[in-house]
């Protein structure tokens, strides 16, 4: 009877035991799953300032004579629509290339962009500008897209859009998404 | 007859003990039973709490942040700095606050200052103040600063428009900049 009595004890111990061990097993692989998971993207009123002051910045396109410079928005007009334009030496360029080379630089200064952790704040950014048309059952149509740096293995993703409205028979909207990954 | 009692006795004794034992063992199970529903429900509460909380303060710090950048966002379109454009300041109004120092107790803002582009990614030491003598070759704008301890700064980016003259036509030229405000923070206890 004793025997019998130590062996339920016993099963019953045991039994507390796996239950405690499966619970805290459980938190843990809970507690590094959510921990694991894909960072979050946040949408930061400060990236979407950024395209919006960028959208006023002078460019260095020429249209007609010196000092007609056209601003980041007429830029990305312009590139839309496949127009050319003056540098500073009178010589024809694609404003595409302009946009994104003038883009490219406000943006690496702004978010302080490179590889090393340790000095800058920011490892890559990746900016997608494109058109949509006011139907929204079209597809949108990609104008340029670029980035800088590695944008994988982020710590945290954070992001901004701002939104050029077009007025001509060409109705729609053109859209600039700009994605940062955080060191 | 003595020996009869003595064995009846000893039966009762007998029962007793595995009686005794049993509701030992009884209790002893609803006891397990009852820390292990216990634990349970505490690591469920936890985990729920962890995932309310979490959101909460996420939520609570998001709009303080927001809160804080859209004065600034305000800030920039008040007449005193805008070009005439949302989120655009003038550079020339930026000089003339420069030349008034009554402007420090008009913003709630311990110091305001303008940071053009060129001096984004240089220590504020190595950074040139702008003065009438040497505007527009210069990168950063301190409109007031108190010089209040504990102060956290707050930035958001904004369009820096001026006008220059090329081939005697004046133009716009405008840049990226940061407006960066100052607020003293408040200690418990102060």
């Amino acid at each position: 009877m004793k025997q019998t009595i130590k062996k339920s004890q016993q099963e019953i111990i045991g039994f507390v035991l796996i239950i405690v061990i499966v619970s805290i097993i459980g938190v843990i692989f809970l507690a590094i799953t959510i921990g694991r998971g894909e960072p979050s993207e946040q949408s930061s009123i400060q990236i979407s300032n950024l395209l919006e002051a960028s959208m006023y910045s002078t460019t260095d396109c020429v249209v007609g004579f010196v000092p007609q410079y056209k601003d980041g928005q007429d830029l990305v007009k312009a590139c839309w629509n496949q127009d050319r334009c003056l540098d500073k030496n009178e010589e024809t360029i694609d404003s595409c290339v302009v946009l994104e080379e003038t883009l490219g630089k406000i943006i690496s200064e702004s978010l302080d962009v490179c590889d090393d952790a340790n000095e800058c704040n920011n490892k890559a950014y990746n900016l997608n500008i494109y058109y949509s048309p006011l139907d929204q059952t079209l597809p949108h149509e990609e104008i340029l897209i670029f980035e800088e740096g590695v944008y994988e293995s982020c710590r945290s993703e954070f992001g901004g859009s701002h939104e050029i409205h077009l007025t001509s028979l060409t109705a729609g909207t053109l859209n600039l998404e700009l994605k940062v990954c955080k060191n | 007859m003595k020996i009869r009692k003595a064995n009846k006795k000893a039966q009762l004794k007998g029962k007793q003990v595995s009686w005794h034992n049993k509701a030992q063992l009884k209790i002893q199970e609803m006891a397990f039973f009852l820390v292990a529903i216990m634990l349970f429900f505490t690591l469920v509460g936890l985990f729920v709490f962890s995932i309310i909380f979490s959101n909460l303060t996420k939520d609570a710090s998001d709009i303080a942040e927001d809160r804080t950048l859209s004065s600034i966002t305000n800030l920039a379109d008040s007449p005193e700095f805008s070009c005439g454009e949302p989120n655009c300041v003038d550079a020339d109004k930026i000089m003339g606050l420069m030349q008034n120092n009554k402007y420090e107790n008009f913003w709630p803002f311990s110091s305001l200052k303008v940071l053009r582009s060129s001096g984004f990614n240089k220590n504020e030491s190595d950074l040139i103040k702008c003065t009438i003598a040497n505007y527009p070759d210069c990168e950063l704008f301190e409109i007031y600063d108190k010089n209040v301890d504990n102060e956290r700064t707050i930035s958001n980016f904004v369009a820096l428009c001026r006008v220059e003259v090329e081939n005697t036509y004046p133009y716009s030229r405008c840049e990226v900049a940061k407006l960066v405000a100052g607020t003293k923070l408040k200690i418990v206890g102060e």
